[in-house]
């Protein structure tokens, strides 16, 4: 097997990586407050210089060869890298906070629910100070005489992208 | 080892753009009960049915030298394409079910004097919030209503194992939603 096709196969491995970075992290840091979306980016960060290793380790030292063929390599090797991190950290998020997986986990504690019932649980209050709580702890906002201001833009620039986005398919009609 | 052509990335790239450009247009012409579905049909099945294509035509239609790859090579194309269009499907729930947390940023940013956790709950729709969703879980057939109640289908029951088992792994308890 040559060594491209070792490090694409391990490569492909990324979110398997950053899940078991993730695993030791998590038992780690058990008595520190942090939140889970910041460990699983940490642990992508940490993830991506396990695969650089690895891609040394399979060609014994760094890429050679002409410049063109390396930063192709390079930049390949980011991109892949980035967007299976990307993946892992919504199958991770979905399970910390989508609302469908939280109600299947609802009905699920209870066997057979009445709606009402699961929406005594999990309702539309409960759910925006979950979400409040979320964002103080992640930086994204901060609260002043109980009123929430905007603290790092990062996410708040994602939220625009996704309404445009929404526009474009017009989810808005 | 012998280091990436650039046209790996290029096939890569342009075997993703293709396939949202479909999704696009299909979308803006009616957006489909069955989303989801319907675009692993379009990221995976098609491109699949595009290299069978090219597979066929060359030689034939197209210059035998045209997309001339390796299998190592091809391999690294549709890992590009296959990363890219899963990091795509899986933000797409965002987009979809308008995410709360993304709303609220929006709110809150469009509020001089910043926003209190009460006037944001007033800003959203209870029905929005809670109903749509449960009626997506039912129509994506993860939960069945019955006379006396909702309750799990099996699918909708190896769904919320296989997160429960996914964070018993890391240490944590379910997320709060």
């Amino acid at each position: 097997m040559n060594g491209i096709l070792l490090f694409l196969i391990f490569l492909a491995c990324t979110p398997l990586i950053i899940f078991l970075l993730q695993m030791i992290f998590s038992r780690a840091v058990k008595d520190i407050k942090i939140a889970p979306q910041i460990a699983v980016i940490m642990c992508s960060v940490a993830g991506f210089f396990v695969i650089i290793g690895t891609a040394c380790l399979i060609n014994s030292g760094l890429p050679t060869g002409c410049p063109k063929g390396r930063i192709s390599f390079i930049l390949y090797g980011c991109i892949v890298y980035a967007s299976l991190a990307l993946m892992y950290f919504h199958i991770f998020n979905m399970s910390e906070t989508a609302r469908r997986i939280r109600i299947l986990y609802e009905i699920y504690l209870v066997g057979k629910a009445n709606k009402d019932k699961v929406r005594e649980r999990y309702g539309a209050s409960k759910m925006i100070k979950i979400r409040m709580g979320r964002l103080v702890d992640s930086g994204q906002v901060a609260c002043r005489n109980g009123r929430f201001f905007i603290r790092n833009r990062l996410l708040y620039l994602a939220a625009r992208i996704v309404m445009a986005w929404r526009g474009a398919l017009k989810f808005n009609r | 080892m012998h280091l990436m052509d650039i046209y790996i990335l290029v096939y890569g790239f342009l075997l993703f753009s293709f396939c949202l450009l479909v999704h696009i247009v299909v979308w803006r012409i009616r957006i489909p009960n069955h989303q989801i579905p319907l675009l692993g049909l379009i990221f995976i099945f098609l491109p699949a049915l595009v290299f069978l294509s090219i597979y066929a035509a060359k030689g034939v239609f197209l210059p035998p030298a045209l997309f001339d790859l390796s299998r190592t090579e091809w391999f690294a194309v549709f890992l590009l394409h296959l990363s890219l269009s899963g990091a795509y499907i899986l933000s797409y729930p965002a987009a979809q079910a308008v995410s709360p947390s993304l709303k609220m940023l929006i709110d809150i940013n469009s509020s001089e004097n910043g926003c209190s956790v009460e006037e944001l709950v007033k800003k959203f729709d209870e029905n929005a919030l809670f109903e749509e969703r449960l009626q997506d879980l039912i129509k994506e057939s993860f939960i069945v209503e019955t006379a006396d109640g909702i309750e799990l289908t099996e699918a909708g029951r190896k769904l919320i194992k296989f997160f429960i088992f996914m964070r018993r792994l890391l240490g944590l308890s379910m997320g709060e939603g």
